[in-house]
């Protein structure tokens, strides 16, 4: 065979071998088999929604253990220093990442799939459809929640920031829209959720007349939680506090001396009872991650999958006893009260004489310790009601920040 | 019509075999009758006469080649007749050629007498060059490393160790300790934010897996499991059997790596394993190396016998209860020989090797075949295949509860009890022990290459590789013993990664006659890889009780699968002029396609330039330079973003009640493209006093642009990850200095020296747009600081190195108080990569002994010391106990503590130290004796070599930890932290290379 033979032939194997490669431009397409593109979705409408309500639980999850751990129920046990800012009331702005961050992305995916439900049942169809209810429920949640423990936040994606309270007057016009929905489609739960959360707004906002309305509206065994999977660990308050996992955060050392160890309860302070709505658990030479601090661990949530309540029929007593307080109504803010104590197993409080408000107060300061025990909402309940100065003194730490600072986090 | 890309592709599938087919049929019409005679000859040292094994001997013009055995004899038959020059090049020695004259079934005898040269310029390299070509035609750096010549001077288990301090600008450290752990690679400081830190690396050709990473959280909720072993994980580095690696081309940096295109921003690292000998019987080298591996007894807890636990329990020292001998054996066995058109190279190896603090080993196997058939002039085929199974008995270490050596030294020896003799903060010692964690890698990696060479200056060579790794992990936290996170009812985890990745490499090459001076090489090709990871994981939590250790066996269990998929084709072409073979300039381009690019993202293309000048024979050169070689390469490289980086995406996720849900997860960005790197570098090899000795010097300046970056979204925007944006910019400019020579050459004495050095200054020019204003402090110089701000986004500041370490620091002290404050804002520390590393290396021979040390420093970087701050808040640590007042002893016997001891707690509260990792380092020792070859060659055997060496042996420091070069994570991660890490061992091995057969 002649060179040129040769060399022709190879040529044309090498340039036949580079056509070849040049045509197989779709070997550069691939495929992410583990996650779903937009179209996707579409096809899988009650799981997207599934997916909203998720997403705001999976944020509450962070603004429990913060909040907690902020107020006078939680003190830091382990080593991470910013948990150690937090304990003492040195709050900043890196910490808000995971906290009012969350409810704004959970918020988002709410309105997005919204549209998303609009394009794919039709704006009517959409609009009576559990779904809508669902998301316009979890929505209007995000903004409630936002707008209780933080100062401001935008209204709209990318939006300027606006105050808490313009927050929350946009939050129960969403609840209100979400409860149309919910009653247009028979979703009964998230239409009591809704309306559970508008009783809140309405405190919030000071119409309390409305709260009061809303509150007694709700049915008395209404409890909604946020919802956790034994197959998830985004149930932070169990993975980083709670014994037999981390336990970088533990029941503040104020309570320590009035928790029964054996029967693993808060005793009540005015009869010594034990009170079941603070279960607490210790066994002497349980240690924090510290390896210094003795962990005292709550005992409400005690694997992954322990539910957080968000909201409940307790809370609403709460509201009852509060706008009746408010209103000089003492009788009507003790007979709320003892409804909760008894309805826990607790001897009821004397109204013969009737406490004077003052007294009053502190009955209902200590029940809304006790029926929101660790579920996150202590830290800006002590803001919204100006006790967490006094609360505070009272367990030996005047020195924190004033409330207004501490709510700045997340700007 | 033009056919559609779809059927255009499974045509050529098609045609495929047609094509290989055509390329055998075409075999035997290939095949031409010629008269023939042979070669034979030897190769030996000129000054002592020592024989040179693995000298490359070829017949210049022809492919006809043979490699010298332990005695330095060759034998090349089918030599055509007539005058041919043979010429022979070994590293470290300079080129000979000798002419000779070939008569038809005659032998032709060449000896060659090869003198030590300083200068390597004849040496041929292959790797970025586009085929192969001498040293001193190609304009940018490339260092080369003669594995045989470093496992002649002491033997080296492991990879990773043989590149440490012996490249200029080549860094490869042990980080978390511990035996089959991860090391640090990397080339010319960090060139990237977000992606692997590593250089490429090939093998023979073919891309392999060369990560070290520790998967594991690969469900969504990160519940399937865990670091397994604290974050380091395996290096696939160390599945190699170096015994086989004949040697290694190093490619710097962008202007040398442009051919390689989208994977070489980092650098590029070649490896050739051995090949068999023409002409040659079977020639067998043995190794085998015995010794221990011991940690240097330099723990913060010898003061912890001086105290007692509540229980009046006293405390134990873990310099003396956990450091122990831990046993090393390698064996090796390979054979080299072939016909004339056949030849081979086979090996086996078996290596085990425990660590210092149990349980911790490894053992590994290797086989290795590698065939190579000239089937003509025209075509040769070579084929490698290489297996290896590597079983890692893994040390807890690391960001990890169960750190073994992080639990003994954390802490609080006033707090040790019977079951935690060390006052451990987390887990007992002893329960950390009873945990095994287990991986067990197999991998085949395996080609063919053909070339075909259908006129003497027309060459195409096609490469088909594929390297295939499957490594299972396991664990088990036994039931009974208390665990975090599981407590006391046990755990089993079990993981599976494939990685597979399939190379396919086109070269062409042509070589047009010098014409009125000027010579011409053109090459052109094609390169593709498919690389395919494919992770899965089960875990099983909670058994009844003891006895049953599987999974399923438990009473919650959960799964997690993780695939990733890239594939990347680049097309490329070069062409070098020479001119009277003194000036050599080369222009190159290389076009890449990858799927990471995102969808609104075309190709790339990396052009290259560089230009070399060979002024040896110039008369105005001084008598002192023998030898000079300036040099000047501009090109790019780059690096492709993660393999779906690019998408818009909603994450599967576990929702409610274990209901299925989706969640916003990647916001996605189809603009994405590759990181591109262009640089530019210039220098010289120079040979002075007749090349006695070599200096080279490089001086590199690259410019990072389109650096990818994680871009915080609005949250009210929904996504909770950040969107991956091409938009930093980061710049590396340093120096890379070596010089090698022989002082004293004589026959009975010789000594070398080796002295390396290198600097690198890196800098982030810019943070894009996203980019906010952070107020820091920095240090005044009088003692103060002053508050200034820089550029800030995701952990990166502005005009600084990239992860730069930087913390609040200690700024005043109150002697009434005993108490320290700190600056409000974060001071800037220092880089994290050294900016100066040196190594010296000195080897004396004196008859049959020779003496080997080197040593090597590192300057400039600075680590985040979290173990030092954290044992002292613990109560614990020699730092913060040797203070206490051991004559004033409390009601358990324990010393009080002092003023001196209260004021450094307080000082680490508030300060989380940022120390130097500074230091000088005995690395290596070794003394060999050659036991003369007419007592071994009464048994048969040849050169046989006895060595006693020693590894890691010592190092001086200021870094207040107890090593330097400590890391918790693996080492392409940019978690510059010592915290609950390791020191790598000492190693002292007695080990004896000899030769038989042939």
């Amino acid at each position: 065979m002649s060179e040129n033979r040769r060399f022709l032939r190879g040529s044309l194997l090498g340039a036949f071998a580079l056509w070849g490669l040049a045509g197989c431009g779709d070997l550069l397409e691939v495929q992410d088999p583990q996650r779903y593109t937009s179209e996707d979705l579409d096809q899988a409408l009650q799981a997207v929604a599934d997916g909203v309500e998720g997403d705001l639980y999976s944020s509450h999850d962070n603004v429990v253990m913060y909040a907690t751990l902020g107020s006078d129920e939680f003190q830091h046990t382990g080593t991470w220093w910013d948990w150690d800012d937090l304990d003492h009331g040195r709050w900043k702005y890196d910490l808000g990442g995971a906290t009012n961050t969350g409810y704004m992305r959970a918020r988002w995916f709410a309105r997005d799939t919204q549209e998303r439900v609009k394009n794919v049942l039709g704006e009517s169809e959409a609009m009576s459809s559990p779904l809508m209810a669902q998301v316009m429920t979890v929505e209007a949640w995000s903004d409630l929640l936002n707008a209780e423990m933080f100062c401001e936040a935008p209204a709209v994606a990318s939006g300027p920031a606006i105050t808490d309270d313009e927050l929350m007057a946009i939050a129960r016009e969403e609840l209100t829209d979400a409860m149309s929905v919910a009653q247009a489609s028979g979703a009964t739960d998230y239409y009591n959720w809704a309306l559970a959360g508008r009783a809140r707004a309405n405190l919030w906002l000071g119409d309390y007349s409305a709260a009061l309305a809303d509150a007694r509206a709700v049915p008395d065994d209404f409890m909604h939680y946020s919802q956790y999977s034994i197959n998830g660990s985004s149930n932070w308050m169990v993975t980083v506090a709670t014994f037999g996992e981390n336990t970088a955060g533990g029941v503040r050392e104020h309570w320590w001396s009035q928790v029964d160890t054996v029967a693993e309860m808060l005793m009540d302070p005015y009869t010594g009872e034990l009170d079941p709505r603070v279960p607490i658990h210790y066994d002497p030479g349980d240690m924090g991650v510290d390896g210094l601090t003795p962990h005292y661990s709550q005992w409400k949530y005690q694997e992954r999958g322990s539910d957080i309540p968000l909201s409940h029929s307790g809370e609403m007593k709460l509201i009852e006893a509060e706008v009746l307080w408010r209103n000089g109504d003492l009788g009507g803010a003790m007979t709320a009260l003892n409804y909760l104590r008894t309805r826990a197993g607790l001897t009821a409080h004397a109204t013969d004489p009737m406490p004077d408000s003052e007294l009053v107060f502190e009955y209902f300061m200590h029940e809304m310790f006790a029926e929101l025990f660790v579920e996150g909402r202590r830290f800006g309940y002590l803001h919204r009601l100006g006790q967490v100065e006094e609360v505070f003194a009272a367990i030996g730490d005047p020195d924190r920040p004033l409330p207004d600072e501490i709510r700045h986090l997340g700007e | 019509m033009i056919p559609s890309r779809e059927k255009l592709c499974s045509r050529a599938v098609r045609f495929l075999p047609a094509l290989v087919l055509t390329g055998l049929l075409a075999l035997p019409s290939l095949v031409s009758a010629q008269q023939t005679g042979s070669v034979t000859g030897m190769v030996v040292d000129a000054m002592n006469g020592e024989p040179l094994s693995g000298a490359q001997i070829s017949i210049e013009g022809t492919q006809r080649g043979a490699l010298s055995d332990a005695r330095g004899r060759f034998l090349i038959l089918q030599v055509p007749v007539g005058t041919q020059t043979v010429r022979v090049t070994y590293i470290g020695f300079g080129t000979q050629t000798a002419e000779v004259n070939v008569t038809s079934g005659g032998a032709a005898e060449a000896n060659f007498q090869l003198t030590i040269s300083a200068v390597a310029l004849d040496e041929v390299v292959v790797t970025g060059t586009a085929g192969a070509v001498e040293k001193r035609k190609v304009g940018s750096s490339m260092a080369t490393m003669n594995m045989e010549q470093v496992q002649d001077k002491l033997p080296i288990q492991d990879f990773g160790s043989a590149l440490q301090a012996r490249i200029p600008g080549v860094r490869s450290v042990g980080t978390v300790g511990g035996v089959g752990a991860s090391r640090e690679l990397t080339i010319r400081g960090t060139a990237s934010f977000e992606l692997d830190q590593r250089p490429v690396i090939y093998i023979d050709g073919i891309r392999v897996d060369g990560s070290q990473y520790e998967w594991g959280n690969v469900s969504n909720s990160g519940t399937a499991c865990c670091s397994f072993s604290g974050g380091a994980g395996e290096d696939r580095l160390s599945d190699l059997n170096p015994s086989d690696i004949e040697r290694v081309e190093v490619l710097k940096g962008a202007a040398a790596a442009t051919l390689f295109g989208s994977e070489a921003s980092n650098g590029v690292i070649q490896i050739f394993t051995k090949r068999g000998r023409s002409n040659s019987p079977p020639q067998f080298t043995a190794n085998t190396s015995w010794g221990i591996n011991r940690l240097r007894d330099n723990i913060q807890t010898k003061t912890y016998p001086k105290f007692r636990g509540p229980d009046g329990f006293q405390a134990w020292d873990a310099n003396e209860t956990l450091i122990e001998n831990g046993l090393v054996g390698t064996m090796d066995l390979s054979a080299q020989g072939g016909g004339e058109d056949v030849t081979y190279f086979v090996s086996g190896a078996y290596n085990f090797e425990e660590g210092s603090v149990k349980p911790n080993w490894q053992k590994r196997g290797n086989l290795r075949m590698n065939l190579r058939w000239v089937a003509s002039d025209q075509w040769t085929f070579a084929i490698n295949s290489a297996y290896s199974r590597n079983k890692v008995l893994s040390l807890q270490s690391g960001n990890n509860w169960m750190s073994l050596l992080g639990n003994a030294v954390l802490g609080n020896p006033r707090s040790a009890t019977e079951e935690e003799p060390y006052g451990e903060p987390w887990l007992s010692v002893s329960s950390i022990k009873q945990v095994d964690t287990y991986s067990d890698a197999n991998r085949w990696t395996g080609g063919i290459t053909t070339t075909y060479t259908p006129a003497p200056w027309f060459s195409n060579k096609l490469t088909f590789g594929m390297d295939n790794v499957d490594d299972q992990k396991s664990r088990l936290l036994p039931f009974g013993n208390y665990y975090t996170y599981v407590g006391t009812v046990g755990e089993r985890n079990l993981g599976y990664r494939r990685a597979r990745t399939l190379t396919a490499d086109y070269l062409g090459t042509m070589t047009i006659n010098p014409l009125f001076g000027f010579g011409q090489e053109v090459a052109f090709g094609a390169q593709g890889f498919w690389e395919t990871s494919n992770e899965q994981m089960a875990t099983g939590r909670g058994f009844a009780g003891p006895g049953v250790t599987t999974v399923g066996g438990a009473a919650l269990t959960f799964a997690g699968e993780e695939f990733r998929e890239a594939v990347n084709i680049g097309l490329f072409a070069q062409d070098r002029i020479s001119w009277r073979d003194k000036i050599f300039a080369t222009a190159g381009i290389r076009v890449d396609g990858n799927s990471a690019f995102g969808e609104n993202y075309g190709l790339k293309a990396y052009p290259k330039v560089d230009v070399a000048y060979q002024a040896t024979q110039d008369d105005y050169l001084p008598e002192v330079i023998s030898n000079l070689k300036i040099r000047g390469a501009l090109g790019q490289a780059g690096k492709f973003p993660g393999a779906f980086d690019q998408f818009r995406t909603f994450s599967p996720t576990t929702v409610l009640n274990d209901v299925a849900g989706v969640s916003p997860d990647n916001p996605g960005n189809a603009d994405l493209k590759p990181e591109t790197t262009t640089e530019i570098e210039g220098g010289f090899d120079a040979g002075l006093f007749n090349d006695k000795i070599g200096l080279s010097f490089t001086y590199y300046y690259a410019r990072t642009r389109d650096a990818l970056l994680e871009i915080n979204l609005p949250p009210s925007e929904g996504f909770s990850d950040q969107r991956l944006a091409n938009a930093g910019e980061i710049e590396n400019k340093g120096w890379e200095l070596s010089i090698n020579t022989t002082p004293i050459n004589t026959a009975d004495f010789r000594w070398s020296v080796d002295l390396n050095m290198d600097a690198n200054e890196n800098k982030i020019l810019d943070l894009g747009d996203q980019a906010n204003w952070r107020t820091v402090q920095f240090k005044d110089g009088k003692g103060g600081f002053r508050v200034d701000s820089v550029m800030y986004l995701g952990g990166h500041e502005e005009g600084y190195p990239i992860r730069s370490q930087w913390t609040r620091m200690i700024e005043s002290y109150d002697a009434t108080t005993n108490e320290h404050t700190r600056t409000d804002y974060n001071v800037y520390a220092g880089p994290v990569l050294p900016t100066f590393t040196a190594s010296l290396a000195n080897t004396l021979t004196y008859g049959a002994f020779r003496v080997y040390a080197l040593v090597s420093m590192e300057d400039g970087a600075i680590f985040s010391n979290g173990d030092r701050s954290y044992r002292v808040r613990q109560g614990g640590g020699d730092e913060y106990l040797s203070l206490f007042d051991f004559n004033n002893l409390d009601s358990n016997g324990n010393p009080s503590p002092t003023t001196a001891s209260d004021s450094l707690y307080n000082y680490f509260t508030l300060y989380s130290p940022r120390d130097s990792r500074d230091h000088v380092r005995l690395r290596e020792v070794s003394v060999s004796y050659s036991v003369p070859m007419e007592f071994t060659n009464r048994f048969g055997f040849g050169r046989t070599t006895l060595t006693l060496s020693g590894q890691n042996l010592y190092w001086w420091d200021d870094c207040n930890c107890m090593d330097p070069n400590m890391q918790y994570a693996g080492g392409s991660s940019f978690n510059q932290s010592g915290f609950l890490a390791m020191p790598q061992s000492r190693k002292f091995l007695f080990s004896v290379r000899t030769g038989f057969g042939g």
